[in-house]
């Protein structure tokens, strides 16, 4: 596994969605809990591939008729790394808070 | 049971997209995932036209990540050649666009200044002839080369006016295209350098040659090369700077006792 050039906070987000499945996710199912546009996720979803934090398939089970849908799941050491970065921008956006609304953070 | 029209339009425009990606295998993938997504968008609530959009943004942004790939492979020359740097140094490279890219700007920033200098030579040679040039104390020699100086950098000033129509579509193209460049951050830097370089190597050598030949192209194309490296120098420095800064300021965050 290769590690991120950069994790914005759409990689938090996505990464953060991802963590809370243990099944496969589709795709548009990402873009819907992210809340992110398709245009952001699709590249981003393509770099954590290929960096091998997720990996992809398509869905093969269902009997619905058409073309398939692409569903994502993290790899074992993706997964253990995308739980250390959501951990570290939850701290983040702890110490933010407390900075600037000190009575909010207790 | 025919399908609306608006989902028709928003295949076609996912079709089309997916259909720009340089690599077949990619092409064809993500032509059926985005299909897959488009039809089922209206039962997780989502517009199937925004979708399609969307994949539309999605697909210039790896049409860059794999012609990257493809430009690494054929290199072969693995990012991982600047880490033993150390952090200043690391980040100077990064600045640039990696160590290709250093060596790319320095040749630029190099033919600029041989550009400039061998027009102003070919300018001096032509008009008060190649022998040696007067002493600074002939004061007819010296005010024929301060005004051949002092004119070759207004015609140069003047240019903008001079090009015309094609130049000014010529101008239109290359900002539109360097606002796309600079939107998408993914496109190869080094490729731009290359293009600024080759530009610029072609306006000297047209200004050194000859001047009189096709002066609007020459003088056109190192305006555009100077601009270009404009763009390109700031299309390579700020996200670096930008991510470098962000970083100094999580480790910040994270450990404030460093602070």
């Amino acid at each position: 596994m290769e590690p991120l050039a950069r994790i914005g906070r759409a990689t938090i987000d996505v990464l953060a969605v991802l963590l809370d499945s243990e099944q496969p996710r589709w795709g548009l199912e990402i873009i819907k809990a992210t809340g992110r546009p398709t245009g952001t996720v699709y590249p981003l979803l393509d770099r954590l591939e290929r960096a091998g934090w997720v990996s992809s398939s398509w869905d093969e089970q269902g009997d619905r008729k058409g073309p398939r849908r692409r569903l994502y799941v993290l790899t074992h050491d993706g997964a253990a790394e995308a739980r250390r970065i959501c951990q570290r921008a939850a701290q983040r956006n702890a110490l933010r808070i407390s900075s600037i609304r000190p009575d909010l953070a207790r | 049971m025919t399908e609306p029209r608006y989902m028709r339009t928003a295949l076609a425009i996912s079709r089309l997209a997916s259909a720009a990606l340089p690599v077949s295998g990619a092409s064809a993938r993500y032509r059926e995932q985005w299909e897959a997504d488009i039809r089922g968008a209206a039962e997780m609530g989502l517009s199937p036209l925004r979708l399609a959009l969307g994949t539309v943004v999605a697909a210039a942004q790896l049409a860059g990540t794999l012609r990257k790939d493809e430009l690494m492979l054929a290199s072969a020359s693995p990012r991982e050649t600047v880490d033993p740097l150390p952090r200043p140094a690391l980040l100077t490279v990064s600045i640039v666009g990696g160590m290709m890219g250093a060596l790319l700007s320095a040749i630029s920033a190099i033919a600029i200044v041989g550009q400039s200098e061998d027009s102003l030579k070919a300018r001096l040679d032509k008009e008060i002839g190649s022998g040696p040039l007067a002493s600074p104390f002939d004061g007819s020699r010296v005010t024929a080369r301060e005004e051949i100086i002092s004119s070759g950098f207004k015609s140069t000033d003047a240019v903008l006016v001079n090009i015309g129509w094609i130049g000014i579509a010529l101008a239109a193209v290359a900002a539109i295209v360097l606002l796309v460049l600079l939107v998408n951050t993914r496109v190869p830097s080094r490729l731009l350098l290359v293009g600024a370089f080759a530009a610029n190597v072609y306006g000297g050598a047209q200004q050194a040659f000859e001047l009189e030949v096709i002066p609007s192209i020459s003088v056109l194309c190192s305006q555009l090369a100077q601009a270009v490296s404009v763009a390109s120098g700031l299309m390579l420095m700020l996200p670096p700077v930008v991510r470098y800064y962000q970083r100094c300021s999580a480790s910040r965050y994270l450990n404030p006792a460093s602070a």
